[in-house]
C-alpha cells in the first residue's frame, strides 16, 4: 500500500508537467480549433530562454518571469504572423497543422543550432529537499509543481470567468462568427490565447527541465505526446479536464513503470486512455459534437 | 468512360516506361533511394484514401508501415519465407490491423480519433523493443537480401522494378476506386456524415473500410521498403511518430485527396530535405530551420498542396478562355471543405456552452 502511494506521488509530479502543457494545447484548440504540434518545442525554446537569462546573472524567479513574458509575446506573434494568414487562406485545418509541424522542426533545429548538442542545467524553483511523511517521501519539487498547477488553474479560472478578456475568450471558443457580430475583436483574442499557451509552456519547461540532469532540444518531445494524451483524456476543450488528464496520465505512467516494466509504460498509459475514450468518446469533460444536418 | 480508361492506361504505361529507364542512368545507391521513394508514395497513397477522401486524420500510419516491414523481415529472417510471399501476408495483416484501428472511429471522431492513431504510432516502437527476442529490439534485425530472379540484374534495380510494378498497380487501383461509387461515398461521408447516412451510405462500413485499405497500403509500402534494400536492416527507431507525421506532411504538401499528389509528396519528402542541406551548406541539425520554414512558406503559398495549386491555376486559365468545365483528375480545394463530422472540426460547428 505504501509502495502504491509512493508510485502515485511520483506520478503526480510528472503529471503536473503534462497538465501544464495540456492546458496550453487546450487553450489553443478552444480558440482556433487546431492542434498545435509546435507547443512542446515552443516550450523548449522558452526553457532555453530562461536558462540564458539565468546564465546572464538574473535570479531564477526573475529569469522565469521575463521568459514567460517574452514567450507570451512570441506566442501571440506566431498566431498573428503564421497561423492566422494560413488559416484564412485554407479550406480546412490541415495546412495549419502542417505549418505547426514546420514550426516544430524549425524551432527544434534552431535550438540545436544556437545552443549546440551540450546539455544545460536548470535548477529547480523549489530546491531539492525531501519531505518525509511516515513511510512516504516526496521531493519539494513535487510539492512545488502541484502548488504551481493549483495556482495556474485557479488563475486561469479567474481570468476566464471573472474578467472581460476571459468572457471574450469563451465567446470566441463558442463561435467566432457570433463573437465578431457582438463586437469582439476575434483576432486579438486568438493572439491572447496563443500568448497564454506559450507562457504556460515556458512554465512547464521550468518544471520539467530540473527533472532531467541536463536538458537539450529533445526536452519536450515525449512530454508533448503525453500532454496530447492528457488533453484527450480530459476532453479536448476543457481546462479542468486538461489538469485532471495530466495528473491521471502521470500517475498511470508511474504505476505502469512501477508494477510492470519501464519500457511498456507508454503503451499501458495509452491503452487505458483508449479504452476510456471508447466509453466516453469526448473524454472526461469534453463537449459532445453537435451535428447539424 | 472507355476513352478515359484508355487514356489513363496509356498515361500509366508511359509513366511506368519512363520510370523504368531511370535506374539505368544513375548510381546503384541512387536506385535504392528511388525505390524507397516509391515505397513512401504508396504509404502516402494510403493517407489519400483515409484523410483525403474520407476526411479522417491518422497520425499512426507510420506504425502500419512498420508492421509491414517487420512482417516481411521476421518471416524472411526467422522462417525462411520467400520475399514476395511475405508481401501478401503484410498486406493482409495491414488490412486487418487497419480495420481494427478503424473500429474506434465508429465511436470516436475528430480530434479524438487523431489522438487514438497517435497512440498507435507511439506504442509501436515500444512494442517492437519489448519483444526484442523476436524482433531484434533496439539491436535491429538484419534480413537476407531479395535476390533477383534473373542473372544480369543488380539487386538494387531488381528491387526498384518490383516496387515500381506494385506501385503502378496500386496507384491505378486507388485511382479507379476514387472514381467508383466507393470513392464518391467516402467523399460524401467526409463532407457530411448525416447527409451521407440519409442517402443510404453504410457509414460505419465505409469508415472502417477506409482505415483497412489505408493500413494495407502502408503495410505493403513497409514490406516493399525491406525488399528494395540490398542489405536489409530494420531498426524500430525508423518507425516512430516522426514517420507518421512526415507522411501527413507529405500528403498536405502534395495535395490531399489526389493520387498524383501522393507521388509528388514522396518526391518532396525524399528530395527536399537533402536539397535544403545542399543549398544551405549547414550540418544536419541546423538544416531543419530552413526545411521547417519552407513548410510554413508552402502553406502560405499553396494551402491546397501542389495539386491544389496546379488545378487552381488550370481552372483560372480555362475561365479566361471559355466556360469553365470541372477540373479532371483532381479535386478542387473547395471539395475539402470540412464540417462537424470531420477530423479537426470547424470552429463554427463546435457549438457549445463551455465553463472552464
Amino acid at each position: 500500500m505504501t509502495l502504491f502511494a509512493q508510485h502515485v506521488l511520483d506520478g503526480l509530479q510528472s503529471g503536473c508537467i503534462y497538465a501544464s502543457l495540456a492546458l496550453a494545447i487546450v487553450l489553443v484548440f478552444r480558440g482556433t480549433g487546431t492542434l498545435n504540434f509546435a507547443q512542446g518545442e515552443m516550450a523548449m525554446v522558452s526553457t532555453y530562454l530562461t536558462w540564458t537569462l539565468l546564465d546572464a546573472g538574473l535570479p531564477l524567479v526573475v529569469a522565469l518571469g521575463s521568459s514567460i513574458a517574452i514567450s507570451f509575446v512570441g506566442g501571440a506573434l506566431i498566431e498573428r504572423m503564421i497561423m492566422r494568414p494560413i488559416a484564412a487562406k485554407s479550406a480546412n485545418h490541415l495546412p495549419v497543422v502542417v505549418a505547426s509541424i514546420g514550426l516544430l522542426l524549425a524551432l527544434n533545429s534552431f535550438a540545436q543550432w544556437v545552443y549546440g548538442p551540450d546539455g544545460r542545467v536548470l535548477p529547480s524553483l523549489f530546491g531539492d529537499g525531501t519531505i518525509r511523511a511516515g513511510s512516504l517521501s516526496f521531493t519539494s519539487a513535487t510539492v512545488g509543481a502541484l502548488g504551481v498547477l493549483v495556482v495556474v488553474a485557479a488563475a486561469l479560472r479567474l481570468l476566464l470567468n471573472r474578467t472581460k478578456v476571459g468572457l471574450a475568450m469563451r465567446a470566441v471558443a463558442a463561435s467566432q462568427q457570433s463573437s465578431r457580430l457582438v463586437g469582439i475583436r476575434v483576432g486579438r483574442v486568438l493572439m491572447a490565447g496563443w500568448g497564454l499557451a506559450a507562457a504556460l509552456g515556458a512554465l512547464a519547461g521550468a518544471l520539467v527541465a530540473p527533472t532531467v540532469t541536463a536538458f537539450d532540444s529533445s526536452l519536450m518531445q515525449s512530454v508533448l505526446v503525453l500532454a496530447f494524451a492528457a488533453a484527450t483524456f480530459g476532453g479536448f476543450d476543457s481546462l479542468p479536464g486538461a489538469v485532471i488528464g495530466g495528473l491521471v496520465v502521470g500517475v498511470l505512467e508511474s504505476l505502469a513503470a512501477g508494477y510492470l516494466t519501464t519500457d511498456l509504460k507508454l503503451p499501458v498509459a495509452f491503452v487505458v486512455i483508449l479504452g476510456f475514450l471508447l466509453i466516453r468518446p469526448t473524454g472526461l469533460f469534453g463537449t459532445p459534437q453537435v451535428q447539424r444536418v | 468512360m472507355t476513352v478515359r480508361r484508355v487514356r489513363a492506361g496509356l498515361l500509366t504505361a508511359t509513366i511506368v516506361a519512363l520510370l523504368s529507364c531511370l535506374p539505368l542512368m544513375v548510381e546503384p545507391f541512387e536506385v535504392e533511394r528511388l525505390a524507397s521513394t516509391i515505397c513512401i508514395a504508396i504509404a502516402v497513397l494510403g493517407l489519400v484514401v483515409l484523410t483525403g477522401w474520407s476526411g479522417q486524420i491518422s497520425l499512426g500510419n507510420g506504425a502500419f508501415f512498420g508492421v509491414g516491414a517487420y512482417t516481411t523481415a521476421i518471416l524472411v529472417a526467422r522462417y525462411g519465407w520467400p520475399h514476395l510471399a511475405t508481401l501478401a501476408i503484410a498486406a493482409a495483416l495491414g488490412l486487418a490491423l487497419g480495420a481494427l484501428a478503424g473500429l474506434p472511429a465508429l465511436r470516436v471522431t475528430g480530434i479524438y480519433l487523431a489522438l487514438v492513431s497517435l497512440a498507435l504510432a507511439t506504442v509501436f516502437p515500444s512494442v517492437v523493443q519489448h519483444f526484442a527476442s523476436f524482433t531484434g529490439g533496439t539491436q535491429g534485425l538484419a534480413v537476407p537480401a531479395f535476390s533477383p530472379w534473373f542473372s544480369g540484374v543488380s539487386p538494387e534495380r531488381w528491387g526498384y522494378y518490383v516496387a515500381l510494378v506494385v506501385a503502378a498497380a496500386l496507384f491505378l487501383l486507388v485511382h479507379d476506386l476514387g472514381r467508383s461509387r466507393v470513392g464518391r461515398a467516402l467523399r460524401a461521408l467526409r463532407d457530411s456524415e448525416p447527409a451521407a447516412q440519409a442517402m443510404g451510405i453504410p457509414v460505419a462500413g465505409y469508415k472502417v473500410g477506409a482505415f483497412a485499405l489505408s493500413g494495407a497500403l502502408a503495410a505493403i509500402a513497409g514490406s516493399l521498403s525491406v525488399l528494395v534494400q540490398p542489405y536489409p536492416y530494420l531498426d524500430p527507431r525508423s518507425f516512430t511518430i516522426v514517420l507518421s507525421i512526415s507522411l501527413v506532411t507529405g500528403l498536405v504538401v502534395g495535395g490531399a485527396g489526389s493520387v498524383v499528389g501522393a507521388a509528388i509528396a514522396a518526391v518532396f519528402l525524399d528530395r527536399v530535405p537533402t536539397f535544403v542541406t545542399n543549398v544551405t551548406h549547414l550540418d544536419g541539425s541546423a538544416t531543419n530551420v530552413f526545411y521547417g520554414g519552407l513548410l510554413i512558406l508552402l502553406m502560405f503559398v499553396m494551402p491546397g498542396g501542389a495539386v491544389g495549386l496546379a488545378t487552381g491555376a488550370w481552372s483560372r486559365i480555362k475561365s479566361l478562355r471559355a466556360v469553365p468545365p470541372p477540373p479532371v483528375g483532381t479535386e478542387p480545394p473547395s471539395m475539402l471543405r470540412q464540417n462537424s463530422s470531420n477530423p479537426l472540426p470547424d470552429r463554427e460547428t463546435r457549438q457549445t456552452e463551455r465553463t472552464p
